[in-house]
């Protein structure tokens, strides 16, 4: 019996498919296409373990990276200009949250013809830069189209509320004194923004999260003024 | 080299289809099988040709097993229709035929393709083996389980003309 079955299916697989139209060109050519895909996708993949162990490499740095840059120790010697550790003590003075947050790298002091300055950027962990702290003397090129910017301004009220916040700036630039102030990263070059995003700017300084305590200890050790207050 | 594998899959390419063709039971499903296994055989072709002394037969077992693999994946898993099997001119019993590929369709991959290896390629029982990759006595019981599975299928009136 099992044999009639056998033979039954032998003659009706055949006779099932034997008309059945077989699209042969149309299937070499996709399949040949599709071969060559393959093997660029093949050769793509050749240094996938290589890209991905140097992101590992690079992700671990940039986890210990930071903590190390918040608590590096504050050096100094007696040839040292008074800004050259500034940046350091500026990462200090920021509560713990935002320490972590410290971007990479971006501790920096700068001598420039008009004095020293210090800067360290903040931002939360893959997203954009949130601020940027300097120190400037009031009276350097940094400080001075912060100054001027004003006069750009169309809104009178709002150009004397400006002044007005920017009054102790422009009294610190007379006595040649150093400021501490707070700028969005986007900010180092003020005067190429409009007035109105500059008086946002300046109306958010005094609101952001820092320990002004350590900030006012900073100051008293430099003999700068910590500004706005 | 590239004419080499054009000839070969120009003259191979229907006997490969109409494997697939009983293995899935819709043309799409042939043809995307047959293409699985021709592009393979090509990869292979460019990339290390002295692993395919015989190219039907590597074609054959790649065929066999991306249609396993896929049948394992449950996302692509086959799904039971109504409508038969899509076939051409059909000389002989109609009736025979289309209750033994309605009784091919409720079948294991593993079942399925034992049936088809060793009654439509004619296939020894120690080739299906080695191309499925079970013993050659898996094949014999599978075999004799599927075929007493076939005939209770089918219609009495066929049942008794056997």
């Amino acid at each position: 019996m099992t044999t009639d079955i056998e033979e039954i299916l032998r003659t009706e697989l055949h006779q099932a498919v034997e008309h059945a139209e077989v699209p042969t060109d149309a299937l070499v050519r996709t399949a040949r296409q599709r071969g060559v895909r393959a093997i660029r996708r093949k050769k793509a993949l050749r240094f996938a373990p290589v890209v991905v162990g140097m992101a590992a490499v690079v992700a671990a740095i940039a986890l210990i990276a930071p903590r190390t840059t918040s608590t590096t120790p504050i050096a100094t010697t007696a040839n040292e200009h008074p800004a050259s550790n500034l940046a350091a003590k500026l990462a200090a003075a920021l509560p713990a949250g935002l320490q972590e947050q410290i971007v990479q790298g971006s501790l920096g002091n700068k001598n420039t013809p008009d004095g020293a300055f210090g800067f360290v950027m903040v931002a939360p962990k893959g997203g954009r830069v949130m601020f940027q702290i300097s120190v400037v003397k009031a009276s350097s090129d940094l400080a001075r189209p912060l100054n001027s910017s004003t006069d750009h301004l169309s809104d009178a009220p709002r150009r004397s509320s400006l002044k007005a916040r920017l009054a102790p700036v422009v009294a610190q630039a007379k006595s040649g004194a150093y400021v501490i102030t707070v700028m969005e990263s986007w900010l180092p070059d003020p005067s190429k923004l409009g007035g109105t995003d500059l008086l946002n700017q300046v109306s958010r300084l005094g609101s952001l999260p820092m320990d002004q305590a350590a900030l006012q200890r900073i100051a008293n050790e430099t003999g700068w003024t910590v500004s706005p207050k | 080299m590239l004419d080499d594998f054009t000839e070969f899959a120009t003259e191979r390419t229907p006997h490969l289809y109409r494997s697939a063709l009983l293995l899935c039971g819709d043309h799409h499903g042939a043809w995307d099988l047959t293409q699985e296994a021709l592009a393979s055989v090509y990869v292979a072709w460019l990339r290390r040709p002295q692993a395919i002394e015989q190219p039907a037969a590597y074609a054959q077992r790649v065929l066999l097993n991306s249609y396993i693999s896929k049948r394992r994946r449950r996302a692509t898993h086959e799904i039971p229709t109504d409508e038969v099997v899509e076939v051409g001119y059909q000389p002989g019993d109609l009736t025979l035929r289309l209750s033994l590929i309605e009784a091919l369709n409720q079948l294991t991959s593993v079942d399925r393709a034992v049936i088809v290896l060793r009654y439509y390629e004619d296939l020894s029982v120690e080739d299906t083996a080695d191309l499925i990759g079970i013993s050659p006595g898996a094949v014999r019981n599978r075999a004799m389980r599927t075929l007493a599975k076939l005939r209770d299928t089918m219609p009495l009136e066929l049942k008794e003309q056997l």
